[in-house]
């Protein structure tokens, strides 16, 4: 319930994120979206969510904020042959006012859905009190502000 | 007077969203290394590269790369080359690895790994606001 309820409030940010970038299409050449902070929102139960795309970050007028994952899969087989592999995806952000937030998975849903980022995305991961992320949203649109 | 009032709000709403969208003066934290490949090889033959896409091709170096290709039968295929000429690669046959160049795009930082026998075992692709997209 709860995770259901945490994705339909990420369908409405992102229907806000084309939103804007609608209402922008009169102001310049072609619809752009940056939002231009990593947004931290904690919940009271320890965990949290954050949002930010990699380009609205970087070109932000903030010197502190920061917003980046990694994605790591290691494979190795043994001298008897047995395979052993494991994926490790790690997110972390520092917003405007220097508030931290990270999360770290085993989950290999989540390092799919981070191979779908590129320099431009907009990346949202939720995490819980045990700093484990539960939940990870890659976005992609035209409309997205690329790194200066 | 109204109308006055209701302009200088529409003007100050869309200054403010135009400073949201472009962003102040491009300040946001960067990384300030160099991002230049560097390479690692231990005594057994097995090692570690390491570059920045984005640093890489917008920097001064004429000789480093790195990069990594997977092929249509699960291999998968990366090399690295530094300014100083020194080269390093490894391959293995394992769509598990191979997947990670889906997740590598023009700005991020890979990490690849191998062992004695030239098999590579781990991939690190990192995205971050704080690497350079490549430019021009």
């Amino acid at each position: 319930m709860k995770s259901s309820s945490r994705k339909r409030w990420s369908g409405i940010r992102i229907a806000a994120v084309a939103a804007c970038a609608a209402f922008s299409v009169a102001a310049i050449a072609g619809s752009r979206y940056g939002q231009p902070s990593v947004s931290i929102a904690p919940d009271s139960g320890g965990g949290g969510i954050v949002m930010g795309t990699l380009g609205g970050v970087r070109n932000s007028a903030s010197t502190v904020e920061r917003l980046m994952c990694s994605i790591t899969r290691n494979e190795t087989t043994s001298s008897a042959g047995v395979v052993s592999r494991f994926t490790s995806v790690s997110c972390s952000a520092r917003d405007v006012n220097g508030v931290l937030a990270s999360c770290v998975s085993n989950n290999d849903a989540h390092a799919m859905a981070l191979d779908g980022a590129s320099n431009d995305s907009l990346i949202e991961f939720h995490y819980n009190a045990a700093g484990k992320c539960t939940s990870m949203i890659v976005y992609e649109s035209a409309s997205l502000e690329r790194k200066r | 007077m109204k109308q006055q009032k209701l302009s200088a709000s529409l003007v100050a709403v869309a200054a403010t969203f135009a400073l949201g969208v472009f962003g102040a003066a491009f300040a946001g934290s960067k990384y300030t290394g160099t991002g230049n490949v560097s390479i690692t090889k231990n005594a057994d033959g097995s090692g570690v590269a390491m570059g920045y896409f984005g640093h890489i091709y917008n920097g001064p170096g004429m000789k480093q790369w790195i990069g990594c290709q997977r092929y249509d039968n699960t291999g998968l295929f990366c090399h690295a080359r530094t300014e100083a000429d020194l080269q390093a690669s490894c391959s293995v046959n394992s769509s598990f690895l191979a997947q990670s160049v889906s997740s590598i795009s023009p700005d991020t930082r890979v990490t690849f790994h191998w062992n004695a026998q030239g098999v590579c075992t781990r991939i690190v692709v990192v995205h971050s606001s704080e690497y350079q997209d490549k430019q021009g």
